[in-house]
Formats: structure tokens, C-alpha cells, sequence
């Protein structure tokens, strides 16, 4: 039982080290790629601290979802009119699973703010019926850098003055979808050279849209730079963003950060997001779900299995136990023919009275002369064709022999 | 510790916790953080308690009864429940009583368990420590500790009955003893009659005899002398098949027990050596002490290793007294080197005298009414290597352990 128990304990140790160790392994690989940035809860240059904290000042209910998207669907009541999640920057691309609940989550009323240049944004975006063009936006009006394009929005009748920060365009935008535009004379790094060819002209790009799907919105925007802590407070960017939500999502009072799409601070957060994403992800999926229950079960079976009864406090002596040496083999075994054959030499060699040496040199027929029995010749002479079923007869016979 | 029963809750309570976590359902999940409470209170409260568990004595004697008692006082300020268990050897039977205790403590409460254990086979026991398995109220989690020291208790062997020894001093010197030297002196065992002679005195007279060859002849007495004996007590691993109360090594203690004190209190000069896995030596001497010594390191003595005679002759030799007598007691089974150590001994002057519990006797005794068809041809190999040391010079005696000790030595002879 001891044996059983311990090989019980040693699988489960087994299966919760594994499990763990996978866990811990796409967190590390989380950790250790790409870079850490636009993430609202860090004050670094590329970080979204200071937007959050304007939603703050602003009043709005700031949380974040650090596992997945999925738990949208989990969010209390079906509407969301007041909801806000803001997806700025799309780092890893969405399981098909998580771009169907963001769009039912605005299906449902509730607000979506995406905000993503050449990363996997268009996973979401083409859902909504736009795409980001995923190539660099360049325009002679820039501010010291290329990189700071500069652009004129309008919003509510108010002007700002929009400074992007490497921004690409959006596609397949509706005109009347379009809520910013850059100025005519941008273009579009198509091959993306970094150098303008003469077949990439010069046209007005698109960078805000708005998209109503079902009961709710989403506004689209080629440029995440626009909300990091180093543009922020650059020319009317605030005001801009400000003014953009408070427009278009109407009653919202609560913004959520998606921060499952970027590198977590250490590893332990990876480790944690990962484990909080696969549970997530089984919890929405039937098999996902009966895999879950399945090995929840057996899991909470091993447990109980592995956890030891109380052993029964009783003296037992061993006074009774018993074990044989010589009489551990009952019946003849084909090397006792040898050991016969020596024990009637040896008794034959000590009633002569003689040393080993002395009769081991004895002639064959000196040897028959002294062990005179006619029925243990063939025993002294070709042991092996000695039948066990004669044993315990020649044995008898040899116990009684004496010299003649 | 954690009973099934905890880790049932356990497992619920975690499992109705994360799902109510992942699917934000606070009913599951304050039904989970109530499991989880529920045990965490639990395993909070411990009882405090105090055990005590004398033993009375630390020497007894093969077959002895041995009273024990355990207390257990609930010292906490919270009713106890408790499971009490004296650890006893294995070597021991529980005569009386029972030596494990269930009992519900309030506190301040003492509860006590009484119990006797016969101690039929001889050694150096330890007792304890005492297990206390405490239990919370709701049986969900139990603690196993020992709380007291262990207890040391010695089960010495009864001596065997002994009316001669089949050896002989050979000693120069005459020391009066009670060992024969096969010389006329002064003794108490008639030796011979011969002649009377001038100075002979009267009392010495064998009338009878006298009347009967018609001339003065007195009796002759053996002279009596000491002797130094050196017993050497085979206790290999095969020394040690059988049963523990019967086999080879047993019967070896108790002969060895009772040889020794047997000699030692008629002022011979005794040693021994054990050989199993080593080889341990105590040098000759005389005296009550010497019989302490030699009893405590018998009683100390099981059966393992398997070191040859001859290897144990060797390293004693340098501490064998001339012509000396050297005791083996030995079931002489697997040892090929007992020829080459009897030539040994015999050729430095020493005589030599084999003891044999059989090993083989013994085995067919527990096999009564089984078929043993081998044991016939093993008893022949037995048969050989007594009479091969025999025919070295030494004296043999084949002990069938179902005949007191006494019987076997009486009949024993004197080495060619």
C-alpha cells in the first residue's frame, strides 16, 4: 500500500510540476519578447499612465482586463453602453475567440477604442469592416522629426492640432465613417523603402474613423503613439483625445484597458496572465470547458487519493515469522546430483580415513571397490543421467551406506 | 495531516473558489472561501497535551512479564481528542491490557492506559516513544508527534541447567579447580585404583577391591584443576533463519550464557568472540564482572554478516592463552573455512569443541507433517563436515535444540 501511495504521490507531483512548469514557460517567453510599452499603469516614455490618469480626472471608472478579452462576456449585465475598452497597440494577435467577444461586446452597446499601427490590430479591425494600411505615413508637415507628423482634426466644430508619432492610415473607411484626416499632401510608404517613389502619391489619409456595429461604436485610430506619455502633452493631443471621447462614446463611464496584448512586467505576471488566459479559454469553450471539468475531477480525485489514512496504531509481533534456509527448496533440483555425488564421496573418503588428495587420485574401479553399491555407480560416475525421481532413493541409499 | 475528508473539502472549496473567481460568480465563490475558512479554522485550534511514560525496570529475564503504564493529561484549555499508542519492540507480545488509548480530554483531564508484555526472546529493546495522533472537533486534520523520550529495557536469557563441561584442563600449574586434567591429584571424580603404597592415606583405601585381588589398593581421584576457555559464538545471517525464538543463534546465546557464567563462577579465566559482520573480542578474565560483560555483549549479539570462522581464529589468536580451550558454538552451516581453522587451532596446541545447534533440526521441526525430501541429503552433508572434524582432532557435539543443553555436554566427550 506504502508503494502504491508513494508512486500516487509522485504522479501528482509530477503532473502539478509539469503544469506549472508550462505556465511558468509562456510567461517567461512573455516576458522575454518584444517590448515592454503601452501599458496603462507604467509612467515610462511609452506607457499610457498619463492618458489613464486623465480618464481618471476626467471621472471614469479605469480597470483593465490582463488575461484575455474573454472575460467581456462575463461582465455584469449584457449591455454594455457604459463600457469603454480601449485596445491600444495590438502586441500579440487575438484568438478568433477574443475578436468574437469584442465585437459582441460591441453588439451589445458597448464602446471600442482601437488604436494600433503595424501590429495585429487588423484582426479586430477588419471584423468591424476596417483595416489599418500597416505601412509608415509621412508628410512635409512634421514637427523637427518625420516621425511627429502633424495634422489638423476637428471635433464638435473645435480645431486641434495633432501631433502622431509614426502613424500609419486606416482602409476601407466609409466617408462618413471618417473623423480625422491627415492633409493632402501626405503619402503612404508603400514598399516601405522609407524613401517616397514616384508611384506613391500624395493624397489625404484617413486616421480616425468611427464604426457603429450593432448598438455600439468603435473608434478606430491608425496611431497608438497618440495616446503615450511622451506625446500626451505635445500640441493639442490631449485635448484631441479628450474631445474624441467625449463625443463619440456618449454615457460611457467606465474604461477598460486591454493589457493582455502587452509584455507583462515580470515574469511571475506572465506566468499569471498565462495561467488566467488558459483558464479563461477552456471556461469559453465546450471541450475546453469538458477538459477543464475532466481534469478538475481528477485532479480533486488524486488529491483526495493521495492524502494519507491515518494508519491503524496496533502491536503486532513478528515473534511468528518464520524462514528457512535449507528447507526453502522442498524437492530435488538438477545441481543436488553434483552435491549427492560429493556428500557420498566425502562420506566414503572420511570412513577410509583418507585426505582429499589422497583419494581424489583413486582409479575408477578403486573407487568402485570402495563404494561396492552397484546403485550408486552410476551416481558417482555420470551424475547427470541421474533421474530426479531417483534422488530421494539414492539419498536413502547413501544415508545408510557404510564401508564394507 | 490532512484526512480525506479535509481534502475533499479542500478540493471543493478550491474548486467552487477559482470557478466562482473565472466566471465572477460570488456565490461560488463565497461558498468556496466558506470551505476554505472552515478548515483554516479548524486546523487553528490544536490541542495541548502531556504525556508520561516511566519504564519500571531496564533488565529482565527471557519470559518475564513487564507491567507499563502511560498518562495522558489534557493541558490545553480545549477539549482534546486523542489517540495514544506505545510503541512496543516487535520482539514483545502484549500479555494484558492494551498499549494505545482513545480518549476525549476535557481540560485539566487525565486519562491512563495500563498494559503488560511478556518478553519471551532476549536482547536490547527499545521502548517508545509514545505516538499521539491529536485530532481536531470536526476529524478533519490530526497531528502525529512522539512526546516522550524512549525507554530502554535489557531481556537477559535464563541460564540452562549444567552439570559438567566436556573439557579438559591442561593447565601445569595446579590451581584447584573443578575442570579434570586426565591426571591422579586431588579431586573429587574417581580416576583409577592402583597399588597402595608407604604414605598412601587410610581413608584412600578401596576395601572392597582390596578383599578382592587380596592386596592393599586404594583409590586414585582425577585432579582438578582451572582452566582457560575461549567460547567463540557464531552469529552469522544463517544463524538467524528459523523462527526468532527458534534458531541457531538463540539456542548459541543461551549456551553461550550459560557456559560462560557456568565457568566463570567455578574461577576459570573466559573469553569470547562473536563474529557476524565484525569480530568482537572480549579477553579472558575471571569474575563477576567478566560474567556482566560477557552476558550484556551476548544479549547485544544478532544475527548478520557472514564472516568465517577462520577469520575470527585469526584475529583472536594473539589473545588465546596457551594451550587453552577454544568453545565454538556454531550451527556450522555455509562456512567453508571450519577444516582450515580446527587444522589451525590444533596445530598451535589449542583444543578445540564444536557446539552445533542444527539448523537443520530445526527447520524439520517447523515443517512437521511436510514432505522434506531434501533434508535427507543435507543431513549427510552435515554428517560429513562433523565427522571431518572429528577425524581434525576436535570434539563435536550435534545438538538437536529439542534436548536440553545439559544432556548434550554430558554426553560430549574429550577431543582426541
Amino acid at each position: 500500500m506504502d508503494i502504491l501511495r508513494k508512486v500516487r504521490e509522485r504522479k501528482l507531483r509530477t503532473s502539478v510540476i509539469i503544469i506549472i512548469g508550462v505556465i511558468v514557460a509562456l510567461g517567461l517567453a512573455d516576458f522575454f519578447t518584444g517590448v515592454h510599452q503601452l501599458s496603462a499603469y507604467d509612467g515610462d516614455w511609452n506607457d499610457l499612465s498619463d492618458f489613464r490618469l486623465a480618464l481618471d480626472d476626467a471621472g471614469y471608472n479605469t480597470s483593465s482586463v490582463i488575461s484575455t478579452p474573454l472575460l467581456l462576456n462575463y461582465s455584469e449585465g449584457y449591455y454594455g453602453y457604459e463600457k469603454v475598452l480601449a485596445i491600444i497597440g495590438v502586441e500579440r494577435p487575438y484568438l478568433a475567440q477574443e475578436v468574437d467577444s469584442i465585437v459582441d461586446f460591441v453588439n451589445r452597446g458597448g464602446f471600442l477604442l482601437l488604436a494600433d499601427d503595424f501590429g495585429y490590430g487588423n484582426g479586430l479591425a477588419t471584423r468591424l469592416g476596417v483595416s489599418f494600411f500597416g505601412r509608415r505615413l509621412y508628410s512635409p508637415s512634421y514637427d523637427r522629426n518625420p516621425a511627429f507628423v502633424q495634422m489638423n482634426a476637428t471635433v464638435d466644430g473645435v480645431g486641434y492640432e495633432v501631433l502622431l508619432d509614426k502613424p500609419t492610415a486606416l482602409e476601407r473607411v466609409a466617408p462618413n465613417q471618417v473623423r480625422a484626416s491627415t492633409d493632402v499632401d501626405t503619402w503612404l510608404d508603400e514598399n516601405g523603402n522609407g524613401e517616397r517613389d514616384i508611384d506613391e502619391g500624395s493624397s489625404s489619409q484617413h486616421i480616425v474613423a468611427l464604426v457603429s456595429y450593432g448598438e455600439g461604436s468603435a473608434l478606430v485610430v491608425s496611431d497608438p503613439g497618440l495616446f503615450i506619455n511622451d506625446m500626451w502633452g505635445r500640441a493639442d493631443n490631449a485635448a484631441f483625445v479628450k474631445a474624441l471621447i467625449t463625443r463619440y462614446f456618449p454615457g460611457a463611464r467606465d474604461f477598460i484597458f486591454d493589457e493582455s496584448r502587452h509584455k507583462p512586467d515580470t515574469v511571475r505576471e506572465g506566468a499569471w496572465r498565462t495561467g488566467l488566459s488558459l483558464g479563461v479559454l477552456a471556461l469559453n469553450n465546450l471541450y475546453g470547458k469538458a477538459v477543464l471539468g475532466i481534469l478538475a475531477l481528477l485532479s480533486v480525485g488524486t488529491g483526495i487519493m493521495a492524502v494519507r489514512t491515518p494508519a491503524e496504531w496496533r502491536h503486532e509481533d513478528t515473534l511468528g515469522e518464520i524462514s528457512f534456509h535449507h528447507l526453502s527448496q522442498a524437492m530435488y533440483r538438477p545441481e543436488d546430483r553434483e552435491r549427492l555425488r560429493t556428500a557420498l564421496l566425502e562420506k566414503a573418503r572420511i570412513s577410509m580415513s583418507m585426505y582429499p588428495d589422497e583419494f581424489d587420485k583413486l582409479e575408477p574401479e578403486a573407487l568402485r571397490e570402495v563404494i561396492w553399491d552397484e546403485r550408486l555407480f552410476p551416481l558417482v560416475e555420470e551424475p547427470r543421467r541421474v533421474r530426479l525421481e531417483e534422488m530421494e532413493e539414492l539419498t536413502a541409499i547413501v544415508r545408510h551406506w557404510s564401508r564394507r | 495531516m490532512w484526512t480525506m475528508k479535509a481534502a475533499t473539502l479542500a478540493s471543493a472549496g478550491i474548486l467552487a473558489g477559482t470557478a466562482g473567481f473565472l466566471l465572477r460568480d460570488f456565490q461560488l465563490l463565497v461558498l468556496g472561501i466558506m470551505f476554505i475558512s472552515f478548515l483554516a479554522l479548524n486546523r487553528l485550534f490544536r490541542p495541548s497535551i502531556a504525556v508520561d511514560r516511566p519504564i519500571p525496570y531496564y533488565k529482565v529475564f527471557e519470559g518475564d512479564l513487564v507491567d507499563l503504564y502511560a498518562s495522558v493529561r489534557n493541558t490545553g484549555g480545549r477539549p482534546a481528542l486523542l489517540e495514544v499508542y506505545d510503541s512496543v519492540p516487535t520482539q514483545m507480545r502484549i500479555a494484558a491490557g492494551q498499549n494505545s488509548v482513545l480518549a476525549h480530554l476535557q481540560p485539566g483531564q487525565e486519562e491512563a492506559m495500563a498494559y503488560t508484555v511478556e518478553t519471551p526472546l532476549r536482547g536490547h529493546y527499545v521502548f517508545g516513544p509514545v505516538m499521539v495522533r491529536r485530532r481536531d472537533t470536526s476529524f478533519l486534520f490530526f497531528d502525529e508527534e512522539s512526546l516522550v523520550e524512549r525507554g530502554y529495557l535489557s531481556v537477559y536469557p535464563r541460564l540452562e541447567e549444567i552439570h559438567t563441561m566436556p573439557i579438559r584442563s591442561r593447565y601445569m600449574i595446579p590451581y584447584f579447580g573443578t575442570i579434570g586434567c586426565r591426571q591422579a591429584g586431588l579431586g573429587s571424580e574417581f580416576y583409577y585404583i592402583r597399588d597402595y603404597i608407604m604414605g598412601d592415606a587410610f581413608k584412600r583405601i578401596n576395601w572392597k577391591a582390596s578383599v578382592r585381588h587380596q592386596k592393599w589398593l586404594v583409590n586414585e581421584y582425577e585432579k582438578e584443576n582451572l582452566c582457560d576457555v575461549m567460547v567463540f559464538v557464531d552469529a552469522r545471517a544463517v544463524t538467524g533463519f528459523g523462527s526468532p525464538l527458534r534458531n541457531p543463534l538463540e539456542y548459541s546465546v543461551k549456551a553461550a550464557v550459560s557456559i560462560t557464567t557456568h565457568l566463570l563462577r567455578c574461577r576459570n579465566e573466559v573469553g569470547l568472540v562473536t563474529y557476524n559482520d565484525e569480530v568482537k573480542a572480549i579477553f579472558p578474565s575471571i569474575g563477576e564482572r567478566q560474567i556482566q560483560t560477557m552476558t550484556s555483549a551476548l544479549v547485544g549479539t544478532y544475527a548478520r554478516g557472514d564472516i568465517p570462522l577462520m577469520t575470527a581464529v585469526e584475529l583472536a589468536l594473539p589473545h588465546l592463552h596457551p594451550r587453552c580451550t577454544v568453545f565454538v558454538i556454531s550451527s556450522l552451516d555455509g562456512d567453508d573455512t571450519l577444516v582450515k581453522a580446527v587444522q589451525l587451532m590444533r596445530d598451535r596446541g589449542y583444543e578445540v569443541v564444536f557446539l552445533s545447534p542444527s539448523l537443520l533440526d530445526i527447520e524439520r521441526d517447523m515443517v512437521e507433517g511436510h514432505i522434506a525430501i531434501r533434508s535427507e541429503m543435507m543431513q549427510q552433508e552435515r554428517d560429513n563436515l562433523l565427522s571431518e572434524l572429528r577425524a581434525r582432532g576436535a570434539v563435536v557435539m550435534d545438538w538437536d535444540c529439542r534436548q536440553p543443553l545439559y544432556r548434550v555436554l554430558d554426553k560430549g566427550g574429550v577431543a582426541g
